[in-house]
């Protein structure tokens, strides 16, 4: 089916589209507004948000209610990455890596700054991401299309690669935690309905909650932590707001592009594949700009880029996702599903046919979301400036309240008290793993992927018919991902391989032609 | 080449690491309990038994100490691992278990008492345990934060949240 | 603007029980009592006289969902109260079913589940913990049936030739099922039927329907066993080539039946149907509240038979069967007999 690159009359529809309805753009700014505020707190996740504004939709437009969505969809993970600079508390998985390098900066009294390196990175890989969905969506999603279970193996193993790079000062620790964190994602059924160490718990059945464990790894052990601190940032005189400062972290940004596009070319293409969400995106971003820099050991303490690269590739998985959305019908994780209750309430029956009957609305969407990156500029400003202020609020009282919000925010998405329970054991599991050396982030990647990693690698055992050399050969995309992902691994130990054995051979020339003459 | 001298095995370290082991056996145990199949063990035996070697050499360095091959490098990873552990010893680990166990209290007992009632208790005491000495301020405080989170549970959330007084005082208004 | 209405009695009454077992909390709910607590009207006259909650076991954007949804517009206007819809997934529906049985049964909550297959799922493979009579289904509205499709520029391209090829290369097909589903199920019953051992195919298990839609679109596998109304979306990327029914069915462009391409050889195979999906509510209704179950029946079957209703559902291409409360129960009984009669494919790995 030819289909051009841009639909112009599709373009010109949407245009009129955008004109017309009013009520789109004036639920753009709250949408991004209540996704900011409820990102910022930690444990409520922008689903949580959607689930609760979805039954609000049904007196909205279809246009109106998918941009309100995205609005808060897109509010929600730049504001996630506020209390994981400020707190080292990540408002949702999609923000982990922001922490690495957000957090030790705020200690410097940094703060500023990386609020708003972080702004601008989402701001822009928002938009940048946007932008290739508008030229791209029918290639994203047929490229989707093409990723059976072993190139979605492949892409695991990669993401799974993260665990060396995030090593802390033992690998062998630091590969058990990620080994730990595999096999606690495995908990519950298993892709062949075996019911794996569950303690009979039916709630345990779909597996150990991820946010909440998550948070209470990140969240509660660094909490713990700070109970003899008094403040965030110690020394009172860099306990300040300042917008000006703020500005120039954005700018800052500017001076990384290349960071920044790495992060966006990620989120926009794996940010799309169902079941990876931006909590992926967000580490593989981050983990390839780190292997990729000629000074890898500045990175988790309070290197600019790290926050760069870990919000450029935040942001950008939305659009990712929204491509499998539109074009397919396939929702990448929990919030576009909500949004896809939103499109079936209004009567809509997503699929492939949607992009051909409705590409107007599609466009809309799409231009829309430039825009709502503008906003956020301006509105995250504003919001940073007011948000930051916790910063100067006591850590004694900051501990309390985060608890309970987060409490609030793994209550609210499941309803029982599993969420809560999750996130106080792994709270604990995370402070004695913090005590004795054992990389919380590893063990945190290892709980993301895992589960995926297992599907895919028992779907190719079983779509190979057990691992018949035929299927691999008829493979091509996976023979070039394999590839990519051993040069990745090991084109850089290979180069500083090659490079001391030739500095120590010209050493060796150099000594005979001394010794000789 | 010659082991450490005067290396001291980190017992608590030790005892974390046997935890982790006695995790893995028992979870790979159970899973093949459960099915003894290449389809159920294909990922979890392969990572649980590297994973359990792995915490045997951990195990076994903690106890007998790093194989030195230089003096100065077993040394300097000694006063590394020193510098480290103080971070948090001079933290009042008592401090930091009471906050845990406050916590983990806080989340057992709201189906019990409410998520209201349990929330003021737990702001408070907390509170009170990091070093709040204004009781103004403190009661203040959890009452404030009770009240409002408790209307936004039952106001936003779909699911409702256990309450002991909250709900009732609401419908009434 | 309140996005949920204000709670009701039944959790209120949870609440209750909470505060007069424990003496400190009492006294807390009496001083609030003194705050101007308003005494609530002690039975209600009439009912309903609060929100009614439809739980969902699944979650949002699926076909139950969408169902729900659907009905609740409908149920509110006929009930004369506000209904809601709450998604509560987890544990292949047995998570909301558990959690729509521990609420009150009064009438004010109702359920809109999978009775088959996954009830049968959770009662025999996952120790619910309820059973089939702890339930009246009021009706199954929706039943899916199990499509056989391959990808448009695929291996094959007719349901012959599927079989012709296993039959004769065996362990070189590939067919993608969803894990808890009919579909595993016809897919034993089939190789069963044809005497072929398990092994003859490459089954491929995914998790959810949506995964293994793509799979096909992708042209990852050679064919694949779905509900078939679920992957009407996506006709123009896979291609119907049988159906698992009676009757060949218009939506899925009149493909044979199962049952017809296997005539030369034979052989005639049970199925089970892919999903029914049903408003449930309590076994005891009936007798504890009679005037509250007669009211949602009532309501619930004109819903059924009103013309707007059942055109409003088919752009969502939701279906508005009215079987009623025998027909249905006989329908889910017959389904678990197939069930009961493949029971080893359970467990078979």
């Amino acid at each position: 089916m030819e289909q051009p690159v841009i639909d112009w009359q599709a373009l010109q529809s949407s245009l009129h589209l955008l004109g017309s309805s009013y009520s789109a753009w004036l639920l753009t700014i709250p949408g991004i507004a209540l996704g900011m505020l409820g990102g910022a707190i930690p444990g409520v996740s922008s689903a949580l948000i959607l689930a609760i504004v979805l039954p609000a939709t049904l007196w909205m437009s279809l246009l109106s209610s998918l941009i309100f969505m995205t609005a808060i969809y897109t509010g929600a993970a730049f504001g996630v990455a506020i209390p994981a600079i400020l707190m080292g508390v990540p408002g949702s998985p999609a923000a982990v890596a922001t922490s690495f390098d957000g957090y030790p900066m705020t200690q410097r009294g940094e703060h500023n700054l990386a609020l708003g390196l972080a702004l601008a990175a989402s701001t822009l890989g928002h938009m940048g991401a946007y932008l290739i969905l508008f030229f791209g969506i029918g290639i994203i999603s047929h490229a989707v299309l093409k990723l059976g279970p072993l190139e979605m193996l492949l892409l695991m193993l990669w993401g799974l690669t993260l665990i060396a790079a995030l090593r802390g000062r033992y690998v062998s620790r630091s590969l058990v935690s990620g080994l730990i964190g595999i096999l606690i994602a495995t908990i519950g059924l298993s892709p062949r309905d075996v019911i794996r160490g569950t303690f009979d718990l039916p709630e345990l059945l779909d597996g150990v909650p991820v946010v909440p464990a998550m948070i209470g790894l990140f969240a509660a052990s660094e909490l713990f932590n700070l109970a003899g601190t008094s403040y965030l940032v110690s020394r009172s005189d860099l306990r300040t707001v300042r917008i000006g400062e703020i500005a120039r972290g954005m700018i800052e940004a500017l001076r990384h592009p290349i960071v920044i596009l790495r992060g966006l070319v990620i989120g926009a293409t794996i940010g799309g594949l169902p079941g990876v969400g931006a909590a992926v995106c967000n580490l593989v971003s981050y983990a390839e700009t780190r292997r990729g820099d000629k000074h890898p050991e500045s990175f988790g303490k309070g290197n600019p880029k790290g926050v760069i690269a870990a919000e450029s590739g935040n942001a950008s998985s939305e659009a990712g996702s929204m491509a499998t959305l539109l074009a397919l019908g396939i929702p990448g994780g929990a919030s576009s599903a909500v949004m896809l209750a939103a499109l079936s309430l209004h009567d809509v029956t997503s699929g492939p046919q949607f992009l051909d009957t409705s590409k107007d609305v599609v466009y809309a969407i799409i231009l829309n979301n430039f825009v709502q990156g503008a906003i956020m500029l301006a509105l995250g400003l504003g919001l940073i400036g007011l948000m930051a202020n916790v910063i100067r609020i006591p850590v004694r009282i900051l501990i309390p309240v985060i608890l309970v919000l987060a409490t609030f925010g793994s209550y609210g998405l499941s309803g029982n008290m599993a969420g809560p329970l999750t996130m106080v054991v792994f709270g604990l599991l995370g402070w004695l793993m913090q005590r004795h050396d054992y990389s919380v982030p590893a063990c945190v990647v290892g709980l993301i992927l895992g589960g995926k990693v297992e599907a895919n690698l028992l779907q190719t055992y079983q779509i190979s018919g057990g691992w018949q050399f035929s299927y691999f050969a008829g493979r091509p995309i996976a023979m070039v991902l394999l590839l990519l992902l051993l040069f990745s691994l090991f084109s850089r130990p290979i180069m500083q391989w090659w490079k001391r054995q030739r500095a120590a051979s010209a050493a060796a020339l150099q000594e005979n032609k001394a010794k000789s003459a | 080449m010659s082991r450490e001298r005067d290396h001291v095995p980190d017992w608590e370290h030790l005892l974390f690491a046997a935890l982790l082991l006695a995790f893995i056996v028992w979870y790979l145990w159970t899973a093949a309990a459960a099915s003894l199949t290449f389809s159920n063990l294909i990922l979890i035996a392969p990572v649980g038994a590297v994973a359990a070697v792995l915490l045997l050499y951990i195990a076994s360095v903690e106890i007998f100490g790093r194989v030195a091959t230089t003096g100065v490098s077993s040394v300097q990873t000694d006063a590394a691992a020193g510098t480290a552990h103080s971070r948090f010893r001079s933290g009042s680990l008592a401090t930091i278990a009471a906050l845990m166990g406050l916590f983990g209290a806080f989340v057992l007992a709201i189906p019990y008492i409410g998520f209201d009632v349990a929330t003021f208790l737990f702001v408070g005491a907390t509170l009170w345990l990091l070093g709040e000495r204004h009781i103004v301020v403190l009661l203040s405080l959890a009452l404030g934060i009770a009240v409002a989170l408790s209307l936004a549970a039952l106001t936003l959330l779909t699911f409702p949240m256990p309450m002991a007084v909250a709900r009732a005082v609401w419908s009434s208004l | 603007m309140m996005l949920v209405p204000k709670p009701d009695k039944t959790t209120e009454q949870k609440d209750a029980k909470l505060v007069t077992r424990r003496p400190f909390l009492r006294m807390l709910a009496g001083a609030a009592a003194m705050g101007g607590l308003s005494a609530r009207r002690a039975v209600a006259a009439s009912w309903p006289d609060r929100p009614i909650t439809i739980v969902v076991s699944t979650n949002a954007g699926g076909g139950f969902d969408t169902m729900a949804r659907s009905l609740a517009p409908a149920l509110s206007k006929e009930l004369g109260v506000p209904v809601n819809v709450l998604d509560k997934p987890g544990g292949a529906m047995l998570l909301g079913t558990k959690y729509f049985l521990s609420l009150p049964h009064d009438g004010n909550t109702l359920l809109v589940s999978g009775p088959s297959p996954y009830w049968y799922f959770d009662i025999n493979k996952f120790h619910a913990g309820f059973d089939l009579k702890d339930f009246t289904v009021l009706n199954v509205q929706w039943t899916d049936k199990t499509g056989v499709f391959v990808p448009k520029g695929g291996r094959f391209q007719s349901f012959r030739a599927i079989l012709d090829a296993i039959k004769a290369q065996p362990g070189t097909v590939s067919c993608g099922v969803v894990r808890d589903s009919g579909e595993f199920f016809n897919s034993g019953i089939l190789l069963k039927s044809l005497k072929l051992p398990p092994t003859a195919v490459r089954l491929v298990t995914y998790e959810a329907s949506a995964p293994l839609r793509t799979a096909l679109a992708g042209n990852q596998l050679d064919f694949g066993m779905v509900s078939a109304e679920a992957s009407l979306s996506m006709l123009s990327l896979i291609k119907p080539v049988a159906v698992f029914s009676d009757a060949p069915m218009e939506v899925l462009q009149n493909a044979p039946t199962v049952n017809d391409v296997l005539k030369p050889d034979g052989i005639t195979a049970d199925f089970v149907p892919s999903s029914m999906r049903a408003l449930v509510t309590y076994a005891d209704l009936k007798q504890r509240y009679p005037d509250r179950y007669a009211k949602l029946h009532d309501a619930y079957k004109k819903i059924l038979h009103d013309p707007e209703y059942i055109a409003k559902a088919k752009k969502q291409a939701i279906e508005t069967d009215w079987l009623g409360e025998k027909q249905s129960l006989e329908k889910i009984k017959a389904a678990y007999a197939i069930f009961d009669k493949y029971k080893a494919l359970l467990s078979a790995q």
